[in-house]
């Protein structure tokens, strides 16, 4: 018997969301790791196509058929991602699971540090800076990596080890480059 | 002032206070004096005298629970804070009252004993899942990942406190083992299985509490080296080189993640099931009133159609009478098919062909040889057939028949005998039918006999009697019915032949009431008339 949310779980996996465990939808996360809900969830979806991965406290909805113009798309969007994962990782609150970024906070961090305030301008073309940071982090919760809490506030989920994974996978080719550490 | 407060004067004074402790539980060190005495329930009374035993405290206006009442709300609730000192001094009372009963058996030692124990077995459990869920809480929800690490790290130390107390507990116990089996105490033996088994779960759960411990703050050190690379991603990103110098385009190929996927919303169609439903129904009519599609929906009826609507398309057609026709020709002396032959047709049927007046011929013949005089003379004509060749062809000679009266009373006789042949044949039946069930009682009566039941036996068996004679009397009426139609037949043929009407009496109907010897004479009657004439 798949479980009485599968409705919901599909409506928000299906538009490439995570299902992430400190967030809003904790309960379908509940859901979905209860028991054998997994493996009987991943079989259900498996039948339409959808291959339901589980990641470290998150789930997700992979597919496998490829095109050259979604390879495309998904190059330039990675790639947008690595520009906002710098921006955040260069804030003195490194977005780990269960950060809190406050809006106001981060636009004041980067009127302070001009090495954030060249990274925010080239990130958005909003006149504001709290309308940059906004925009940023906005794209950030439209990907489900964050949750918007309250108008000035962003909660960092555990989908966010999706993006650190992938980035730890990128292997960089040692070229004598003195490195960043 | 302070009087030696009751058990009962305390818990009096905490019910009287409810509201206001639990507000001070639950704001620990937040609460203003102004704001607890804008409470209904609060006077400066009453807050003096909580504040004189003890209950509250005040300092600069800031107004806290005792912390006696904090740790026993805690305790008893079991929740707050990690605390391992619980634990700590359960063993250190174990110890010692274990040292006290040894040198002397008081029972309120072993009473120590066994609540030690007990406590033990408490507090280490509920340790243990506030441990765990608190890991897991500073993982997921605490902000800052410096102190989240270091939360982190104080919890793993309070795990190795919590391995180390649980061993030292299971060491006491092994220890003082032989001790215990000394003790004839029920109780304290089933304290001490139940002890070990908890200790023993616990220990399992907090190796596994360990392992995620490490999980965690592994995750968070190794996330400190990704945003190191992130910024070199980035760095190499801004030199055009991310391409060529990472496999950035191989790993993101690898992905199958729907995310990066363009968003493909599900299209799906309205049922039309539902929209014959009953909702549906209401939901379309809802959708055509906003669109204005309901305007037509009351129809006026036509208007009058014109009068000379019906003629115009009514229509005409054209049939023989052929009754008509035969009439004609009884009234004549021709025979029947130089009749057809030369009939001069009304002009709207129009010329008939030679053809059509020979299948007339024949269908009239047919249809009513009742009325006509067949003979076995011929007539000829001559024909040219489609292939130029002439032929001589023969017609029976048909005439009109001079008499046609008597033959319709023939034809009313003969009916008439049909119909009392079926009446017969339905007696026969009915007969047949009283027989059958007269049968089918007998079976039921012998079954009552079985029963015992004499007297009823023989009443059925008379009843079944009764009804077989019956049934016989009707077979032999419908016999001499037969027989009485038999008759009848042969009356008609012999009328048919002769045309005589003499007999016309015995075919005016007969009664139904009229009994078996009169029937049998009748036909006898009947018989011997048709003997007669047939001499």
């Amino acid at each position: 018997m798949v479980p009485k949310q599968t409705a919901e779980i599909f409506q928000i996996l299906s538009k490439g969301n995570f299902i992430s465990s400190n967030g809003s939808q904790a309960r379908l996360h509940d859901c979905i790791s209860h028991d054998d809900n997994f493996r009987i969830l991943k079989e259900y979806f498996a039948h339409i196509g959808y291959h339901l991965e589980s990641g470290h406290n998150y789930y997700y909805f992979s597919q496998q058929d490829e095109t050259n113009t979604n390879m495309e798309k998904k190059l330039e969007q990675f790639a947008h991602f690595i520009d906002v994962m710098d921006f955040f990782s260069c804030l003195d609150v490194k977005p780990v699971t269960g950060t809190r970024y406050r809006v106001t906070q981060i636009a004041e961090e980067c009127f302070a540090n001009e090495r954030l305030r060249q990274k925010i301008f080239a990130l958005s073309r909003k006149d504001k800076l709290i309308d940059k940071v906004i925009e940023v982090a906005g794209s950030l919760a439209n990907g489900g990596f964050f949750e918007q809490e309250d108008e000035d506030t962003y909660k960092v989920m555990d989908a966010i080890h999706y993006l650190e994974t992938i980035i730890s996978l990128i292997t960089i080719d040692d070229d004598g480059e003195q490195k960043n550490s | 002032m302070k009087q030696p407060l009751s058990i009962k004067d305390l818990i009096n004074l905490l019910y009287q206070n409810r509201e206001v402790i639990e507000m001070l539980f639950g704001n620990k060190e937040s609460i203003n004096k102004s704001e607890i005495l804008a409470r209904e329930d609060m006077s400066d009374e009453k807050l003096e005298k909580l504040a004189i035993y003890e209950i509250i405290h005040e300092n600069n206006n800031i107004i806290s629970l005792d912390d006696r009442i904090i740790t026993f709300i805690e305790e008893v609730l079991e929740i707050g804070e990690v605390t391992t000192s619980f634990i700590n001094d359960n063993i250190q009372s174990l110890n010692e009252n274990l040292k006290y009963y040894r040198i002397d058996s008081n029972p309120r030692f072993l009473r120590n004993i066994k609540r030690s124990l007990k406590k033990i077995n408490s507090t280490t459990s509920r340790e243990v899942i506030k441990l765990h869920k608190n890991i897991d809480e500073a993982y997921k929800n605490q902000g800052n990942y410096l102190i989240k690490l270091q939360e982190l790290d104080k919890y793993k130390r309070k795990r190795d406190d919590i391995i180390n107390l649980i061993k030292e507990t299971e060491q006491i116990i092994s220890d003082a083992h032989e001790f215990f089996n000394t003790i004839v105490d029920a109780e304290l033996s089933s304290i001490i299985l139940d002890l070990r088994y908890t200790l023993v779960r616990n220990r399992d759960y907090l190796n596994e509490i360990q392992a995620q411990i490490i999980d965690y703050i592994n995750k968070i050190q190794y996330q400190a080296e990704i945003y190191r690379k992130i910024q070199r991603l980035k760095e190499l990103k801004d030199y055009e080189e991310l391409k060529y110098k990472t496999n950035f385009v191989d790993v993101v190929a690898s992905t199958n993640a729907l995310m990066f996927r363009k968003r493909v919303p599900l299209k799906t169609r309205l049922s039309i099931d539902f929209l014959y439903s009953d909702q549906g129904t209401a939901l379309t009519q809802k959708v055509a009133s906003k669109l204005h599609l309901l305007r037509h929906t009351d129809r006026k009826p036509a208007g009058r159609m014109s009068d000379g609507f019906y003629e115009t398309y009514k229509e005409e057609s054209a049939s023989l009478n052929i009754a008509g026709l035969v009439e004609k020709f009884q009234s004549g002396n021709a025979d029947l098919f130089q009749f057809v032959q030369s009939y001069n047709f009304p002009e709207r049927i129009g010329e008939l062909s030679l053809e059509k007046r020979i299948s007339l011929y024949v269908g009239i013949s047919i249809d009513y040889d009742s009325q006509l005089d067949i003979t076995d003379e011929f007539g000829f004509i001559e024909l040219t057939n489609d292939k130029g060749q002439k032929q001589k062809v023969g017609y029976a000679l048909i005439k009109p028949k001079a008499e046609s009266e008597k033959q319709k009373v023939v034809k009313s006789e003969k009916l008439k005998v049909e119909s009392e042949k079926d009446e017969a044949e339905g007696r026969k039946l009915k007969a047949e039918s009283e027989k059958h069930k007269a049968e089918s009682e007998e079976p039921t009566a012998q079954l009552v006999m079985t029963k015992g039941d004499e007297v009823k036996l023989e009443d059925l068996q008379s009843e079944a009697t009764v009804r077989k004679s019956k049934a016989e009397s009707v077979k032999l009426k419908v016999e001499s019915k037969k027989s009485k139609a038999e008759g009848g037949k042969l009356k008609a043929e012999s009328k048919k032949k002769k045309t005589d009407s003499l007999s016309l009496e015995v075919e005016t109907e007969l009664p139904n009431t009229i009994t078996l010897k009169d029937e049998k004479k009748k036909v006898s009657i009947a018989k011997v008339k048709t003997n007669k004439k047939e001499e």
